[in-house]
C-alpha cells in the first residue's frame, strides 16, 4: 500500500475534488501534507453534526506508514483520550485500516469513513458522554479487539483463541469450533475466519499482530 | 435568515409533538368510563388526571424508544379519610373491582404504584391509563404540611396513596389536585395572552371536531409556560434516549414542570416561547454553579436564588404542594443525574437558542439534533437544507485508538 510520487497524483486530485477547501501545502519525496478546511456534514442516531474543521493531511511517500491527520485547527480538547500529544489522531487500529485498504489505499473513502467520523465520534462523546460507535481500548488490547469485530468473537479472550488457531492450524470445516462451542467450525466462527486464510496479506497482517502481543504479554509476564 | 421564522418553525415541530384534540376527548371518554363503572359498582371516586395530562404539557411520547408510550396518570380519590380504611384495604377495593369487570378485567396490569389498563395503540404509539387508588389526607398530617408550607392554602387537597412496601402497602402524601392548582396560578396570565390567537388556530385546524371556538377545551390551550415545558421535555426524551441507563437518570417530568414554573413566575407574562425559554435556560446555567461553588457562596453571589438548592450537600427541589416531598431525592442517590442535568441543559441552548444565529444548514443540524432526524423531515420538508447530511452506515465503523 505504499505511495509513490507518481501514484498519489490522481488520488490527491480526487482528495481535492471531494474537499476543496484543501491545498498542497508541500509536495517532495518524502511527504504530501494538505492543509485546510473539511465539512463534516453527517447524521446517526439522530445526532447530526455539521461543522468545519481546519487540519494538516499527511501522506508518507514510499513508506509503509499510513497517512495522518494533525488538529491544526485545534478543535480536539487535549486531554480527549484518543488524541496524541503532537496534535495526530488517532483514527482507528493500523491493522484495521491496513486490512480494510488490502487491495489498495483510498484516499477519499479514508477521509470519509475514518476521519470525519473520529470528529463525529468526537462531537458524539462531548455531547452524550459515550462513544456512537464504541471505542478501543488502547495499545495491543485494542488491536485484539479489532479482531473481535472481524470474527464476531464474543470477547477478547475467545479472539485470541481463534487468532492463534489460525496461525497454527489449518481450515477444516468439519473441525470443531476453538472457541469451545462444540459446533463444526462451518457452522461457528469459520466464515467469519474465512477471509484471514483465503488472503495471505490479511492472515501476515494478524500473525504479526498476534506476535507482538505474545511479546507483550511475556514482557508483563517477566516484571 | 429570519429568526421569528426559524422560532415559528420550531414551535411547528413542538405543536405536532402535542396531543391532538381527537386523542384529548379519546382520553377523556375513556377516563369518564371508568367512573362510571367504579361508581356503578359501588365506589364513589372523583377521578382527575394528574401529571402533564392535568398541566397541559404532554408531548408524544420518543418513538425510538420502544417502551414509549402515552400514558395518563388518573387518580382515583374515594371519599373517605385516610383514617377510615388501611392503604391495603383501598388497594384491594379498587383493584378487586377492576379485576371482576368483563371490559377492564383482561386489560389490566397490576404494579406496585398503580393499576394500568392497557388501551389499543393510537397511529403507532401505546395508550394506557395508570389509575392511582387514593383518599384524603387526615387533619393532623394537613396540620403538620400547613407549618412547613411556603403555600399552605394548597394542603386542603393533599391525598393519601398506597405505597407497596415490602410485603405490605403504607400510606404516603401525595398532592396532585394542589399541585395543579399552584401550577394554574402561575400559568394564568402566560394562558390569557396566548389564548385567544392560539384557540383561533386550533379551531381553524379542526372544523370537524369542534362547531365553534367556544368549544375547544380550555386544556387543549398552550401558554409560553407550556410550551417550554413541552420543548424540554421532547429534548430531555430524545437526548437522555442515547445514554446509557438514560431512562433512570433523566430528570422526571414533575422536576422540569416545577422549576420552569418558579422560574416563569417572575417574569412578565406577555414573553415570548423563545424569551421565556432563553430566561429559563440562563437560570438553569446559574443554578450550575452549584456544582462548583460552596453553598455559601451561592447563596452570597445569587440571593434569592433558591428553585434548585444545595444544603448540606444534598440538592432539594422542594414541591410546592407538599413541602416534605423534596423532588431531587434521586439527584442525592446518584451524582449523575445533577451532573448530566446541566450538560443536558447546555445542549439545549445550543440546539435552539444558540442555532439561531447560525447559518440555514447548521441551524437545521442542531434542530435535527434536539428533535430528531425525521421528526424535522416530517415538518419542515427539505427547508433550510440544500443538500442532506451523509448517513453513518455502521458496518465496522472506526473505533478510535491509541497506541498507549
Amino acid at each position: 500500500m505504499t505511495f509513490t510520487v507518481e501514484n498519489i497524483t490522481s488520488q490527491i486530485t480526487q482528495l481535492m475534488h471531494e474537499y476543496p477547501d484543501l491545498v498542497v501545502i508541500r509536495s517532495d519525496h518524502q511527504m504530501v501534507c494538505l492543509h485546510g478546511d473539511i465539512l463534516v456534514f453527517r447524521t446517526y442516531n439522530d445526532f447530526t453534526l455539521r461543522k468545519t474543521y481546519t487540519l494538516d493531511v499527511n501522506i508518507p511517500i514510499g513508506s509503509d506508514e499510513l497517512p495522518f491527520i494533525v488538529d491544526t485547527g485545534r478543535h480536539i480538547r487535549q486531554d480527549y483520550h484518543h488524541y496524541y500529544s503532537d496534535g495526530k489522531f488517532c483514527l482507528a487500529t493500523d491493522s484495521q485500516i491496513r486490512i480494510h485498504y488490502i487491495d489498495g489505499f483510498d484516499l477519499v473513502t479514508w477521509m470519509s469513513e475514518f476521519v470525519e467520523l473520529y470528529y463525529f465520534s468526537y462531537e458524539y462523546y462531548e455531547r452524550f458522554g459515550i462513544f456512537p460507535f464504541g471505542e478501543r481500548s488502547h495499545g495491543s488490547w485494542g488491536v485484539i479487539q479489532t479482531y473481535q469485530d472481524f470474527l464476531m468473537a464474543k470477547d477478547e479472550i475467545e479472539t485470541y483463541m481463534l487468532m492463534r488457531f489460525i496461525k497454527d492450524q489449518a481450515y477444516r470445516g468439519h473441525l470443531p469450533c476453538p472457541c469451545g462451542s462444540s459446533k463444526p467450525l462451518r457452522n461457528c466462527h469459520g466464515p467469519a475466519m474465512l477471509r484471514f486464510y483465503k488472503d495471505k496479506r490479511i492472515k501476515k497482517i494478524m500473525i504479526n499482530d498476534l506476535i507482538a502481543f505474545n511479546k507483550e504479554l511475556s514482557n508483563k509476564n517477566e516484571c | 435568515m429570519r429568526i421569528s421564522d426559524r422560532q415559528r418553525d420550531i414551535l411547528k415541530i413542538i405543536s405536532q409533538l402535542d396531543i391532538t384534540p381527537t386523542m384529548y376527548q379519546n382520553a377523556v371518554t375513556k377516563y369518564t368510563s371508568i367512573a362510571k363503572y367504579l361508581e356503578n359498582n359501588g365506589i364513589e371516586a372523583a377521578m382527575y388526571p394528574q401529571g402533564s395530562f392535568a398541566l397541559g404539557t404532554v408531548v408524544r411520547p420518543n418513538t425510538k424508544d420502544p417502551n414509549a408510550e402515552y400514558d395518563l396518570d388518573l387518580i382515583c380519590q374515594l371519599s373517605n379519610t385516610r383514617d377510615d380504611l388501611t392503604a391495603a384495604e383501598l388497594r384491594r377495593k379498587v383493584e378487586d373491582i377492576l379485576t371482576s369487570s368483563d371490559l377492564y378485567g383482561g386489560k389490566l396490569t397490576i404494579y406496585d404504584k398503580c393499576i394500568t389498563i392497557k388501551y389499543a395503540d393510537v397511529n403507532g404509539v401505546g395508550f394506557s391509563i395508570d389509575i392511582v387508588p387514593a383518599v384524603a389526607e387526615n387533619e393532623e398530617n394537613k396540620m403538620r404540611l400547613r407549618l412547613k408550607s411556603n403555600n399552605p392554602s394548597l394542603i386542603e387537597n393533599a391525598i393519601a396513596i398506597p405505597k407497596h412496601c415490602e410485603k405490605n402497602y403504607n400510606w404516603i402524601t401525595n398532592n396532585p389536585k394542589g399541585y395543579r392548582l399552584w401550577f394554574e396560578n402561575i400559568n394564568a396570565p402566560f394562558q390569557a395572552v396566548s389564548r385567544m390567537q392560539y384557540r383561533q388556530m386550533i379551531f381553524e385546524e379542526n372544523r370537524s371536531i369542534y362547531d365553534s371556538v367556544e368549544e375547544i377545551p380550555e386544556e387543549l390551550d398552550r401558554s409560553a409556560l407550556q410550551r417550554v415545558i413541552q420543548i424540554l421535555k421532547y429534548h430531555r426524551d430524545m437526548y437522555y434516549v442515547k445514554l446509557k441507563n438514560g431512562e433512570d437518570i433523566k430528570p422526571i417530568s414533575a422536576i422540569l414542570s416545577t422549576i420552569v414554573a418558579r422560574i416563569s413566575s417572575s417574569v412578565p407574562a406577555n414573553i415570548s416561547v423563545f424569551d421565556l425559554l432563553y430566561y429559563v435556560l440562563n437560570e438553569f446555567s446559574t443554578y450550575a454553579e452549584h456544582q462548583v461553588l460552596t453553598e455559601e457562596s451561592f447563596v452570597e453571589r445569587y440571593q434569592g436564588k433558591n428553585v434548585i438548592e444545595k444544603k448540606g450537600g444534598k440538592w432539594i427541589i422542594v414541591n410546592p404542594a407538599n413541602p416534605e416531598d423534596n423532588l431531587a431525592d434521586q439527584w442525592n442517590q446518584d451524582s449523575s443525574i445533577s451532573k448530566y442535568f446541566f450538560a443536558w441543559a447546555k445542549a439545549v441552548r445550543e440546539d435552539l437558542i444558540d442555532s439561531l444565529q447560525m447559518g440555514d444548514e447548521d441551524f437545521r443540524a442542531k434542530v435535527e439534533t434536539a428533535f430528531g432526524f425525521m421528526t424535522v423531515a416530517n415538518a419542515w420538508g427539505s427547508k433550510y437544507n440544500k443538500i442532506a447530511p451523509k448517513p453513518v452506515i455502521p458496518v465496522i465503523p472506526a473505533k478510535p485508538w491509541r497506541l498507549q
